[in-house]
């Protein structure tokens, strides 16, 4: 497939027959401008273009048909860069009210088409997570690591209610993922509104029933030592309580020992879903930007979408992810949540852990 | 507050104490508290008692205890601290008391995660809000149990906001729900009408109900017609049926007989839907209590009436989509359960 560029002056046209000084910023390279590779640009093609080419036609301002691979491109960039509406249009040469009529009709095809990219591993698929994870840091048995961040809204005096309004006073979005270790989502929960900490977000996710239930992180139990066995669990930072099936680290200034090289492994461990989420932000700037007066029923499916197009970009191995910086700092500005509840059966298998890898590894 | 029997225990502060677990003889009387009001700087975090409000929830099977270990003997003088406050708390209702340990935390932790020189943000009992969430018949809501009851709070006086959440270990992974919130406390309900999101395997909720026989009344006493299968409209969001126009003329007086002795209020004028102006009826029924199926007699009476296509959509289903100044109720004897209405654009119905 080939990305057809039809309109005579708009952006996409520049990308691909101008040359490099004549974008702006530099921006000279496919890559920097939809934040995909031309491999992975046409795969996302093919999984929408049906779609994209349903329903009325859509034109550029000099009235050219819009091809699905432009609406795809459009599309792209309005997530990639998080420009408003107006700039997006003004890039790629059609009228705003085009790009949020693209946007959104890539957002409902890709809902349906690439749902494949985000889900839960089975059995087999787990058994290969678990060996990277423990291969960071030694820890045996761990399924995946969790964490949660917000995207910052900017509400009309109307709807700026407090249920929008987090611990630090901003209006947000709550987004918490599960992450494996190649930074892939495996379970996300977001739309809940920002007042809602890490742990009422978590319990009121599915996965949280799942698990309590026993249907999730029911794998295969690992033998520690004579007599102990660890199920599967996740990781989570300070934020999450300790349970069975998630360990969080040691709390308090009088860690010492075993506990501080624990929290250090399980640190090294759980800082993919840290970077998940930076990556996230850093690639599909519409996440990471103030949103301006959102629909907020939109906004979750927006965010959806872009962690599917994380993932496929993992999932086809695409070079733009080599390039991108491994930052780990993805809620700038928010405090670090400490949840206190803590579940004894958690306790015993976290020390269990900690003196596993006290006893067992090279530091 | 059930305060069981403790062997030594001579008077009502005795007792108090021995229930929350310390000893009698030990000095800590209320003055030697109030003098000790101010914590030691570097207390072990981890040795707080957990704050009820966040994991006295049995629903989660969360066995709490003491963070830095299994004894409760080896208190520090910060956990006293915190286990007098409880107790204070707990008999004179100091809404306050939580704020001692959440100025105390926010001093001693510290620990990055999201910044290089991170604050903490030690959220205490006051700023949790009360969560309390309920799934509807389904189990496909992805709603966590509830921290208290429900009943004690009106949900009438409580503000209303719709969310739509996505959730992937959801097989419909949208959903789209309803916050009620009263200052700290919050409810979550499965918005009505909510039951055909996309999903993996894109079966709706409803159709899933009906193959499984889980045809069953929600918590509101509101059955869910057997009648009402799930299709999709434009939006894909609602339920609809499109019934036959033809129909039997005893199938028909039987069916109007049934709603004449259901007492129903049956409202219809023929040549509204015949005059060319309406391309749709659409027939909203609310049922209540035995006269669920209601719905669909009135459905079956209607098509024998009018040659339109007849949509039947519980009122269970629209109830909160559907503009109170819209939809009127037609009463006779001050008594309404069915409403009827038909719209030239359905969507109307849908927004």
């Amino acid at each position: 497939m080939t990305f057809n560029y039809q309109k005579s002056n708009s952006g996409l046209r520049k990308v691909k027959e101008a040359g490099p000084s004549s974008l702006p910023n530099g921006q000279d390279k496919f890559e920097t401008i939809f934040k995909v590779s031309r491999k992975t640009f046409n795969y996302i093609c093919s999984l929408v273009k049906d779609d994209l080419a349903k329903g009325s036609s859509l034109t550029s301002t000099d009235g050219k048909v819009l091809s699905p691979e432009d609406q795809v491109a459009i599309a792209l960039r309005r997530l990639s860069s998080g420009d408003s509406l107006h700039i997006v249009g003004e890039f790629c040469g059609v009228n705003h009210s085009t790009v949020s009529i693209i946007t959104w009709r890539f957002v409902e095809s890709m809902e349906e088409r690439a749902i494949h990219h985000l889900k839960w591993p089975d059995n087999k698929e787990m058994e290969g997570i678990k060996s990277k994870f423990e291969r960071i840091r030694g820890l045996p048995n761990c399924c995946g690591a969790i964490d949660t961040t917000h995207i910052v809204l900017s509400l009309p005096s109307v709807e700026a209610s407090k249920l929008w309004c987090d611990h630090e006073n901003k209006y947000s979005m709550v987004l918490q993922a599960i992450v494996d270790p190649d930074m892939r989502f495996r379970d996300i929960v977001t739309g809940w509104p920002g007042s809602m900490n890490d742990f009422l977000t978590l319990k009121t996710s599915r996965f949280f029933k799942l698990c309590e239930k026993g249907k999730r992180l029911n794998g295969k139990k690992v033998e520690l030592s004579e007599g102990f066995e660890v199920r599967e669990y996740i990781l989570g930072d300070m934020g999450f309580p300790l349970l069975p099936w998630l360990v969080t680290p040691y709390q308090g200034k009088d860690v010492s020992g075993c506990r501080v090289e624990f929290n250090r492994r399980h640190f090294a461990t759980r800082v993919v879903a840290q970077r998940a989420l930076a990556r996230l932000k850093d690639m599909w700037k519409i996440v990471q930007k103030v949103m301006w007066r959102p629909d907020k029923h939109k906004l979750p499916r927006i965010i959806l979408v872009c962690c599917l197009l994380h993932n496929i970009i993992i999932d086809r191995g695409d070079e733009v992810q080599d390039e991108m910086p491994l930052s780990h700092q993805h809620d700038s500005g928010y405090r670090q949540q400490m949840c206190q509840a803590v579940d004894k059966n958690g306790l015993v298998m976290r020390e269990k852990l900690s003196q596993y890898l006290s006893d067992r590894l090279p530091p | 507050m059930h305060c069981p029997t403790i062997p030594g225990a001579h008077n009502w502060l005795d007792k108090l104490r021995s229930s929350k677990g310390f000893p009698l003889d030990n000095g800590l009387n209320l003055e030697n508290f109030l003098k000790s009001s101010s914590p030691s700087p570097n207390p072990n975090f981890s040795g707080d008692v957990s704050p009820p409000l966040l994991c006295h929830s049995p629903e989660n099977s969360l066995n709490l205890i003491n963070a830095s270990g299994f004894s409760a003997t080896k208190r520090d003088p910060g956990a006293w601290f915190d286990i007098m406050t409880d107790v204070l708390s707990d008999l004179f209702n100091m809404e306050g008391s939580y704020d001692f340990r959440r100025l105390r935390d926010s001093r001693d932790r510290k620990n990055g995660r999201k910044q290089s020189r991170p604050r903490i943000c030690a959220l205490s009992a006051e700023e949790l809000p009360n969560f309390s969430a309920r799934n509807n018949a389904d189990n496909n809501s992805g709603v966590g149990g509830g921290s208290r009851d429900d009943a004690d709070v009106d949900i009438s006086s409580c503000s209303r906001t719709e969310v739509t959440v996505i959730d992937t270990s959801i097989a419909t992974w949208k959903s789209e729900k309803v916050i009620y919130r009263k200052a700290h406390v919050w409810k979550v309900r499965e918005r009505k009408g909510n039951s055909c999101g996309k999903g993996r395997g894109g079966e709706s909720l409803v159709l899933k109900k009906r193959r499984l026989g889980q045809n069953k009344k929600g918590q509101d006493g509101v059955g869910i017609s057997a009648s009402t299968e799930c299709l999709d409209d434009q939006d894909r969001r609602f339920q609809r049926r499109q019934i036959c126009l033809a129909s039997p003329e005893a199938e028909k007086k039987q069916a109007f007989s049934s709603i004449s002795n259901a007492g129903n209020l049956v409202y219809l004028n023929k040549d509204w839907c015949e005059d060319g102006s309406v391309d749709v009826l659409v027939v909203i029924w609310w049922a209540i209590g035995k006269r669920e199926n209601n719905g669909e007699a009135l459905a079956t009476y209607y098509k024998g009436l009018v040659s339109l296509p007849i949509y039947l959509v519980s009122m269970l289903l629209v109830r909160d989509q559907v503009c109170s100044n819209v939809l009127k109720p037609r009463t006779r004897n001050g008594f309404s359960d069915v409403l009827i209405h038909w719209f030239s654009e359905p969507a109307l119905l849908f927004k």
